[in-house]
Order: structure tokens, then sequence, then C-alpha cells
């Protein structure tokens, strides 16, 4: 079946960076958005957007009948469900294959196999892939539970088994916590997830997180498509990864690259995908979960071995086989690429943050990419994740491409929202992240201060004379960007001090 | 001759900006946007946030005293306490939910919830007072 139109069922950059490969492929692309995204980007990239109506997420983004009712409506014969939202979800893929559409991602069972952690993890072991020591089934009751925790040792992880990409994870010292961390556990994982089944998992420590992306087609064809590392963290969530990984040698990259392989033929995987794993100081790996979607952090493989993983999507989706270069055995990566995740929070605590982006200059040049999902002028509310760009770069070594990060980062102007930037630069400074030996406690390990710059004099004075200015609005309209291009330009002088 | 206050942090410093002064020409790293109360800087690669601090206004952030402000902005997700319990240093008080992250409010202090200022469900913006512990 050949696609002539394709809805996007999602917002912000993935949204934009889907229809990017669509455009580039004669296919016509279709936006959804909620009533508050009406003015987002992604709306303004596609040649067709159809409302969801106003409303929380369950009632837009998430509503599998009217995510449906906008593909009849705009006429498009396929979906794409980008990352989050309803991506991994098997109903919605069946719902949209029942509709008559073409699903662009896995089939369901392998979603449903993969879906929930507990199942995942057992049919892992099945498959020889060796699993992170924890449950094997769902722990009901508080007796049970710490029998467990006494069998696995402490500390350990209580895991939503239908969770992701760090939510619904607490971390337990002592047995003694066990049981109100369940219960709060189970609150998290019911309200994050809609089910409350927890599970406990050994807490590794000192270990780095890399991911394999994995690729299979219809005919039955699985490869990989080698590793990302995705050790710096906050929160259980990335903000740098790297392809390469400075951990693999040759030796434990074939090896990790088989047993991705081997869990995407356990489950018969069509499509890009993506299994993680822990890796430890003596380079044991440990199969944590599989990703059955586009990954956020896609663009550095793509960067590295020159390819689009998208488009890979959208042909095998039509029927395609995989690229022969990824199956004749001729790929061969190029360079070292980066990607630093610019989220609407404060670099410290991490905590999220809101506003309208009233001044908004994209780094450039060589070697720099940038997948935005805001502009100028763009709204950020508290209702969606807090992913507002990525920055990708790519250079001939790892050194260059720090380097590139670090120029392209200074040239980035985000004014308006609290970004996590000072700590994606604090990462970049730090030796630790320099050596290329690091694990997931590097954001932790920072040193104090690292990511809350003081101001020089010069941004004193700037803010002094912004403030004085003229046009300051009032409080919660939105401040015209161009209003003061340059604090020295056109105004009086300043003097500082008391 | 104008004063302005500006807090950074937890830093204050009053500047005085001379109208009359000569220009002194361009600085191309330095780009500001001003919101409210808060100006954005963005100087050399780097971005700071100030607070103009107004005579009439009394400082605001963090708790005062007692007082329990909204460290970011969001939706009531859970409020496990009552106006009149006796509460203890470190109870979680109320659970703030936003961009799909939680985030646990506890007592700075041991004491009694004397106001309870919203509920579960309610949205509310960053610095907003949600209790009172005396």
């Amino acid at each position: 079946m050949k696609i002539h139109r394709l809805l996007i069922a999602n917002r912000g950059e993935i949204a934009v960076r889907v229809m990017r490969t669509a455009r580039e492929m004669g296919i016509e692309t279709v936006a959804v958005y909620s009533e508050s995204d009406a003015g987002a980007v992604h709306v303004g990239q596609a040649d067709r957007a159809v409302s969801l109506g106003a409303g929380p997420l369950r009632d837009t983004y998430l509503s599998v009948a009217g995510l449906l009712q906008a593909a009849r409506a705009a006429g498009a014969d396929a979906v794409h469900p980008g990352y989050g939202f309803l991506s991994e979800n098997a109903g919605f893929a069946r719902a949209v294959s029942d509709a008559g559409l073409l699903w662009v991602g896995p089939p369901p069972a392998a979603m449903e196999e993969m879906g929930g952690k507990l199942r995942s993890r057992a049919k892992m072991e099945a498959a020889g892939v060796p699993v992170v020591p924890g449950s094997r089934q769902a722990v009901v009751d508080d007796a049970g539970l710490a029998a467990e925790g006494k069998r696995i040792g402490f500390p350990l992880l209580i895991k939503a088994s239908a969770g992701g990409g760090g939510k619904g994870m607490a971390r337990v010292e002592r047995p003694e916590d066990l049981p109100a961390a369940l219960a709060e556990g189970r609150r998290v994982a019911a309200a994050a997830f809609g089910d409350e089944t927890v599970y406990l998992e050994r807490l590794l420590e000192g270990c780095r997180h890399v991911e394999f992306q994995v690729f299979g087609d219809q005919a039955g064809n699985a490869v990989h498509l080698r590793e990302r590392e995705c050790s710096v963290q906050r929160r259980h969530q990335k903000i740098v990864e790297e392809a390469p990984s400075a951990a693999l040698g040759d030796a434990l990259r074939a090896a990790m690259g088989a047993a991705a392989v081997a869990a995407a033929r356990a489950v018969a995987y069509v499509g890009a995908g993506t299994v993680e794993f822990l890796v430890d100081r003596n380079g044991g790996f440990y199969f944590l979960e599989m990703n059955t979607r586009l990954q956020v952090e896609h663009a550095i493989t793509e960067e590295t071995l020159g390819c689009d993983l998208v488009r890979a999507q959208l042909e095998v989706a039509q029927g395609a086989a995989l690229p022969a270069a990824w199956t004749d055995g001729s790929l061969r990566p190029r360079g070292h690429s980066l990607e630093l995740r610019l989220y609407a929070e404060d670099p410290v605590e991490f905590l999220p943050r809101t506003g309208r982006i009233l001044v908004y200059r994209e780094p450039g040049g060589p070697g720099v990419r940038v997948d935005a999902g805001v502009a100028q002028g763009s709204v950020v509310g508290v209702e969606f994740d807090p992913l507002l760009a990525k920055l990708i770069v790519w250079g001939p070594d790892r050194d260059a491409a720090i380097r590139r990060a670090r120029r392209a980062l200074s040239e980035w102007v985000v004014l308006g929202v609290e970004t996590n930037m000072p700590l994606l630069r604090a990462v970049l400074d730090s030796p630790e992240f320099a050596s290329g030996n690091y694990d997931t406690g590097l954001v932790a390990r920072l040193p104090p201060g690292a990511a809350a710059p003081e101001p020089p004099e010069a941004a004193w004075i700037a803010a002094a004379l912004a403030a004085s200015g003229p046009q300051t609005p009032a409080a919660g309209t939105a401040a015209s960007p161009s209003s003061l291009p340059d604090p020295w330009e056109g105004l009086p002088g300043w003097r500082a001090g008391a | 001759m104008k004063s302005v206050r500006l807090r950074h942090r937890e830093e204050t410093r009053e500047i005085r900006v001379d109208e009359d002064a000569p220009r002194i020409g361009r600085s191309p790293r330095i780009v500001t946007a001003v919101a409210g109360d808060t100006i954005f800087v963005w100087c050399d690669g780097a971005t700071h946030a100030f607070e103009r601090v107004r005579a009439s206004r009394s400082a605001s952030g963090g708790e005062r005293g007692g007082d329990l402000l909204a460290p970011m902005p969001g939706r009531v997700r859970k409020v496990s306490a009552a106006a009149g319990d006796r509460v203890e240093r470190g109870m979680v008080l109320i659970v703030l939910e936003a961009m799909k992250m939680e985030h646990a409010i506890r007592a700075p202090k041991d004491g009694i919830l004397k106001r309870l200022l919203v509920k579960e469900g309610d949205l509310v913006d960053a610095g907003v007072e949600l209790a009172q512990i005396g």
C-alpha cells in the first residue's frame, strides 16, 4: 500500500521531524492539534491541520476516536504516532488498522509483548537475553513483597510494569521503607499509566545506560543500527546522548547488538525500535526494556550512519525491505554525534517552567541540526512534555563534536521561559563527560553551582537598562520580542552601584 | 537619573541609569526580554533571569515563615492533609503535577496546618500560596 497523506498523531518537535521526511518523500502531511495548541509550530508545518477540540489530553492528543475522526476528515491514509502519547498503545494501533489506515509502527502484538515490563522481562529471559535481577511476577501483598525484597537485595527500585521514560520509578534503601514505597508506587503507577502493577528490580549503581537501535521489515529481517550512549540523565530521564558509546569495544558491541536483534526477533518486530540495556563496569549487560517506537534521540544514529530513520519507517510500513546497506554488512559509521535536549525546566531542581518564548534564535552552521517544536512567540504550558527542542551536532571525532556542541549552545538564544541550558553547558564542560568515562550518576556529581552560573556585570547592567526602558509591559502580557534587541543601542548611559 | 532594584536569586542590587549620559555603542552578544517584572538577559551564551524589585511589593519566592508557595506551575494532584491537622517537618502535604511530572510539597517545619488554600484539581502558578503552617 502506498501512502499519499499521512496524519501525525503528535505535536512538538517530533511532529515537525516526521513531516519533514514525509514532504521529501512526496507524502502530504496532516497535523492535529488541541485548541490551546492552535498556534503551535507543528500546525504551521503541515499541509493540512485538523483540530482535536479543547480540553485535557485524554480528549485531544490521547483520544483514539478523535484522531480517527481527524484522519477521516482530512482524507489521510496512514498514521505516524511519533513518540509518547499513543505511540506504544496497541489498542490505538489496532483501531488505526481497523479503520482501514496504514499504521506506521510495529505490529500491535509486538507492542503488547514489550509494553508490560514484567511480560517483556520474561520474554527476554526465554530468548536468552540477560535481564536486570528482579521480580518475575507482580508483587501483590506486603509479605510476598518483603520476601522478594530480601531475595533481590537493597537498594532496589520499584518500577511500574506499564511505565517507561523514567516515570513511576522509586528507589528504596531499606527493607522497612518498602511497604510505604510500594503504596506510593502503586498510586503513581495508577495515576500515570492506569495500571497499578509494580515490580522490584535490583538497583545497579555505577552503570551506563546504552541502547541499540533495531529495525525489522515485514519479510522477517531484523538488524541493529549500533548503539546510543544515554547515561547523562536527570530524574532517570535522558538529557544528553551520544553515538558511538565510549564504553563499547567491538566485542561488547557485537554481543549487545546480537542480544538486541534477538529481542526484536523474539516478538517478530517490524519497523523502528530501541532495546535499552544497563552496562556495568565489568562489561556485563542487562536488558531494561524495549521501546516500540521511534526514540527521541534517533537523530544521532541518523547523523553517524547517514540515514533517515523516519524514511525507513515509512518505507517499511509500505512493504519495502530494509535498505540493502543495513543487511549486507556494508554499513559504516562516520564520526561522532551528540544530542542535547532543551527542557523548559530550572537547571538545578529540574522543576517545570512555563511562559511565552519572547526571543528565540537557533544555532546553525556546519554539523549543527536543531529539531525544534517551538519558535519565537510559542506558549509553553503545563499540560505537555517540557521538551522544547533538540540540538544535534556531528563532528569527525568526539572532541570535535563536543567543541561544536559548545559553540552551537553559545549561539542559542531562548528568552522568556527558563530552560535547562546551563545544565547542558555544565555537562559539556565537565571533565568527567570529556573523559568519556561516566555513568548515570554524572549529573548528580557535577560541582555545586555548575548549572547556576552567576551573571556577569554586563548582564546586571543590561537588565537594569531593559527594566528602565519606556516599554516595560504589564505583568502577564507578552513583550514584543523586538522591543529591546540590544540594550546598548539607542539607550542612554548607565551607572552601576549604590 | 532613574534607579532600578534588581534581584538575581539571593542577591539584590540597585542600579542607577543616567538618561543624559552619552551612548556607548553596541554589544552584540547581549539580548534582553521583559515579561512583567522578570527581565531575561542572554549574555555571551548564558541566560540569566532577574526580578525587578518594586518598593511596594514584599519579597516572594520560597517560603515566607510558615507559608508554603508553589515551586512550579501545575495542577494539584493530591492533598494529603486538612486544615487543623498537626504536621511534622518533611511530611508530604500536597502533590503538584505538571508536564507529566509529580512534585511533593513537604511541611517545612513542625506545626499546625492553619490554612489550606488549594484543593485537588486546582491549577496554580509558580509562587502561589498553597498553605500556611503555624
